[in-house]
């Protein structure tokens, strides 16, 4: 293998030079690995950078496992098992990962794509200490509606629209991690608010390529943002965060 | 392929299957079956005798003896998995640790992505034919400690959770097929899986090259499974955290990894888990 494979959600990468393999994890010395510990070493996650380096596949690792780790800190601090030391330590640890831009919109872009489980149990817990967390926090509970609505619709689409098996969620991972949902979720807000018209929501996301990973993927997202924008206008608008 | 004969209407059972195609009995794990081979079962025995032999020469029998004792009554399957990969299978009584193929396919990812699993999946479709994707993998250790390199969280299993559906084999079967039978039409050669039953057999065949007269039991362990040299083990089907009867984690010093280890803590202790949190340096 030449390239790299990062896994942010395991904390692990390989490098290959053609020859040999490196297994790279946070923070420790690359180590040579057999192939027969490939591709277990990912569960199931893993992203391929045929041009990668080994300094570029550290750094990327890094940042990756950072963002990963900082979601699992972000739910630990909302999640209402969580006892109190324990959301203590994660909103310690949190405040320094927000810290980083790629890391803060990695996470807010997951945590816009899906609704909470049990939206009066997180809210319970939207307090911190910590400036950066506190904010994150109130902005998802307060988006909770608007984040179910573009969920909601996204998930009513038709198979149909689907060439492939496996188009829906391929697609969904893209929109996830280049922040559709995000920016569907600010537009249903901003729209009401007269900020933004959705012909500008629709032509910002349509035609970014990022999310030309299936076919039929304009149509695909043109019908998703038609269904969620006549009934954003029932949605109650958000004055502050 | 052999084939099986339902013991309920006596139709064939091909080697993949575990239930019978016509009335749906139980007809036993493929990956048990396969090992329960005649063929398998005489090559096992040959490569046990010649261990036990050899080690007799040496001088070393007894703790060769010893050894296969101690694997026999101590050891257990041990899955290495990430701390968040572990959180969240311990966060849920739904959520089930399945096999690798198992959670490509969940997510929606296609086998080609990835150039890292055209080798892995072109060796275990000739260990498994057929049903390589029910399979998930351990390795049996003596001390609870894993294969780290899949990650730092070791989960040691119950034994009657996978006793049933488990066999192992001689070493990761990659790196066992590109040494010993790398052509992907070459056979691959019986005598080097073992039922759960028979693995401490396998595990003194396979040891007695290694052990020698100053060896002590405090080195066994290591003998059974040091960095990623180990006896794999092949389970049919799933798991979940009420397969799971201990976890060793990583003594944590970052403070996101303190977090962690305290939301798994706090889990199993909301969750009523029965299982044992001990941490290692």
């Amino acid at each position: 293998m030449k390239g790299a494979v990062i896994s942010g959600r395991a904390g692990v990468a390989v490098y290959g030079d053609g020859e040999k393999l490196l297994c790279v994890r946070p923070g420790s010395s690359p180590q040579v690995t057999s192939p027969g510990m490939l591709p277990f070493l990912f569960d199931g996650d893993g992203e391929y950078h045929p041009d990668a380096t080994l300094e570029s596949t550290i750094t990327g690792l890094d940042l990756a496992f950072r963002q990963e780790r900082g979601l699992q800190l972000a739910l630990i601090s909302m999640d209402p098992v969580s006892d109190v030391e324990t959301r203590e330590l994660a909103e310690e640890a949190l405040e320094d990962f927000l810290s980083d831009e790629e890391v803060r919109v990695f996470i807010v872009n997951r945590l816009y794509s899906h609704p909470m489980p049990d939206i009066v149990s997180w809210a319970a817990n939207k307090e911190s200490v910590f400036s950066g967390v506190a904010w994150l926090k109130i902005s998802v509970v307060v988006s909770q509606e608007a984040v179910r609505l573009v969920r909601q619709e996204w998930d009513s689409l038709p198979e149909e629209f689907f060439a492939e098996p496996g188009d829906r969620e391929v697609l969904d991972e893209a929109l996830t991690r280049f922040g559709a949902f995000r920016v569907l979720v600010e537009a249903v807000e901003a729209v009401a608010r007269g900020e933004k018209s959705w012909a500008y929501v629709m032509n910002t996301i349509v035609f970014d390529r990022r999310y030309e990973v299936v076919a039929n993927s304009e149509t695909i997202l043109r019908e998703w943002i038609k269904r969620i924008a006549p009934r954003s206008w029932d949605q109650p608008v958000r004055r502050s965060a | 392929m052999s084939t099986v004969r339902c013991a309920n209407c006596g139709t064939q059972v091909r080697a993949h299957e575990k239930d019978c195609p016509s009335c749906y009995t139980f007809c036993g794990f493929p990956n048990v079956r396969k090992a329960q081979e005649p063929a398998e079962v005489l090559a096992l025995a040959d490569h046990y005798n010649s261990a036990v032999a050899a080690s007799a020469a040496r001088g070393a029998g007894d703790l060769l003896t010893a050894y296969e004792s101690a694997v026999n009554s101590e050891s257990a399957t041990v899955v290495c998995r990430s701390l968040d990969t572990v959180k969240l299978l311990l966060s849920s009584e739904n959520a089930v640790y399945t096999s690798y193929y198992r959670q490509r396919a969940s997510r929606g990812r296609r086998a080609e992505e990835l150039p890292v699993e055209v080798q892995r999946e072109a060796t275990d479709v000739r260990v498994f034919p057929s049903y390589h994707e029910e399979i998930s993998y351990g390795a049996i250790s003596l001390d609870g400690k894993g294969v780290l390199p899949y990650g730092p969280c070791c989960m040691v299993l119950r034994s009657i959770t996978i006793a049933q559906r488990a066999t192992v084999f001689w070493e990761n079967s990659v790196d066992f097929c590109n040494r010993v039978c790398p052509g992907q039409n070459m056979p691959i050669p019986p005598g080097y899986r073992a039922t759960w039953q028979d693995r401490a057999k396998l595990a003194a065949a396979k040891a007695a090259v290694a052990l020698g007269r100053h060896h002590t039991p405090a080195d066994f362990s290591r003998i059974l499974l040091e960095g990623d040299r180990f006896v794999e083990v092949h389970m049919y089907g799933t798991f979940n955290r009420d397969s799971v009867e201990r976890i060793l984690i990583p003594r944590a010093s970052r403070k996101d990894e303190l977090a962690m280890v305290a939301s798994i803590r706090n889990v199993i202790a909301v969750e009523r888990l029965a299982i044992r949190v001990e941490e290692y340096s």
